[in-house]
């Protein structure tokens, strides 16, 4: 047993997401379903995320409409499961600016909040760009600004300059800038303590959809397949996720994307009422199954 | 929601404007943001200012040609209160009396609930553009038999 227990949280999905865009290379082989998901890590006193989802008082409409986004429930439903609340959260780790996975900044009142410097430095330089540039500022909420500035002026959100290690003891950030956004990071949990840890998880935010990113689709022969947008180039996809390979022993499995819809056949989950899903990755001494 | 054709035209005429103080808004809290968290604020660009004051001025040539027909008389006024709030808010960035920023995030704000206001008004005027988004990647090609090669 680790020092954190850690549970990926479905908060809601998109049923019919095509596979070209979590895998580059299948442009006509069919939809996958696309869970939204946060990852609560907790132990040594700590209550932590790595990213929020995102606000559907302001958007959830609009998004189920036009994009199929479904079965949105709030912070307090899905950390409820795991008999957590949002008020509880002390740390979110940022891992890029979209919404999905920054839009709920205001859903977590007494966390502080960290996010890569160049994420924010090159994401508002994009904005200076004209309408043109678009693609390369994704889905930029103003209200999402005006959050961050906030919680800026009240000293609840720290900028990261590259790679930090022990941000809490034991959990690293490391920068892979130019690769999904500019400035996008994963997230380490060295689990036993060590340096050269024997039991790391790692939250890779959208550097990787599926686990297919790792393994490519030929089991025979594995090799890395980089996902499908980006705003950096496919070269860095693929050297950030040898790297984050490396830092498990290989073992793809700790490599955690949230999107993929595969984690609760992985690991041991559950349903909830609400058809979501908790998965358990791991357990610290004490702490009870969430699942079982 | 079907709207009547001057509204319609007014809404396809007001986009632009939207479009336009979105993006101030967005630069202006962007610069905010990067002043807050610097290590020497002093030496922040302003690269996004200059960059929201030029929204701003073609904004501004937009709101003087846009009609107001009835049903946008409400839509027009929260679109213009957002503009001025950005321009108080221009200023308030390059004053040497608000160094902490505490004018420039007043404004910031009231323009942030202008429109809001503004994107209740009518539809079609939602504050985030959804199109480049991750989860609209299905979406981007509403109309496929438009791209079908006739030769």
């Amino acid at each position: 047993m680790g020092d954190y227990s850690i549970w990926v949280l479905d908060y809601a999905a998109v049923k019919t997401f095509p596979q070209s865009v979590m895998l580059y290379g299948p442009q006509y082989h069919g939809v996958r379903n696309l869970p939204y998901a946060y990852v609560l890590i907790k132990g040594r006193g700590e209550v932590m995320l790595v990213d929020t989802g995102y606000d559907h008082q302001q958007y959830g409409k609009y998004l189920a409409d036009l994009y199929g986004v479904s079965n949105w429930h709030s912070p307090a439903d899905v950390l409820g499961e795991c008999g957590v609340t949002p008020e509880d959260i002390t740390h979110v780790f940022i891992t890029h600016a979209h919404f999905d996975h920054m839009g709920g900044l205001d859903l977590f009142p007494n966390a502080t909040f960290y996010i890569q410097k160049r994420e924010l430095d090159k994401w508002i330089w994009a904005l200076t760009l004209g309408p043109e540039f678009r693609f390369l500022v994704g889905a930029a909420d103003p209200a999402d600004i005006m959050k961050a500035t906030r919680l800026a002026r009240d000293g609840r959100m720290v900028v990261v300059d590259g790679d930090r290690e022990d941000v809490i003891p034991g959990i690293d950030l490391h920068l892979a800038a130019d690769t999904h956004t500019y400035g996008s990071m994963y997230v380490t949990v060295r689990n036993d303590g060590a340096r050269d840890s024997a039991d790391s998880w790692i939250f890779a935010g959208d550097l990787i959809y599926t686990y297919d990113n790792l393994t490519g689709l030929d089991t025979n022969d594995p090799y890395l397949v980089p996902i499908g947008l980006a705003v950096g180039s496919q070269s860095n996809l693929l050297f950030a996720s040898a790297e984050m390979l490396k830092a498990v022993g290989g073992d793809h499995r700790r490599v955690v994307p949230v999107h993929e819809d595969r984690l609760k056949d992985t690991f041991p989950s559950r349903a909830t009422a609400n058809g979501l899903h908790v998965v358990e990755l791991t357990l610290a001494t004490g702490e009870p199954s969430r699942v079982g | 929601m079907s709207l009547p054709d001057p509204l319609l035209r007014y809404s396809v005429d007001a986009k632009p404007v939207h479009d336009l103080l979105r993006r101030a808004l967005i630069q202006l809290a962007g610069f905010q943001l990067k002043r807050l968290v610097a290590d020497r604020p002093g030496l922040c660009s302003y690269e996004p200012v200059e960059a929201a004051r030029s929204a701003l001025s073609e904004a501004a040539e937009c709101l003087r040609s846009l009609g107001s027909p009835s049903g946008a008389v409400h839509h027009r006024s929260h679109l213009q209160a957002a503009a001025a709030a950005l321009q108080r808010a221009v200023a308030a960035a390059l004053s040497r009396h608000d160094r902490d920023g505490s004018d420039l995030f007043r404004h910031l704000e009231d323009a942030e609930r202008q429109m809001r206001s503004v994107s209740r008004a009518l539809p079609g005027f939602g504050p985030v553009d959804f199109g480049q988004a991750c989860c609209a990647a299905h979406m981007r090609l509403p109309d496929a038999s438009a791209l079908q090669c006739s030769g």
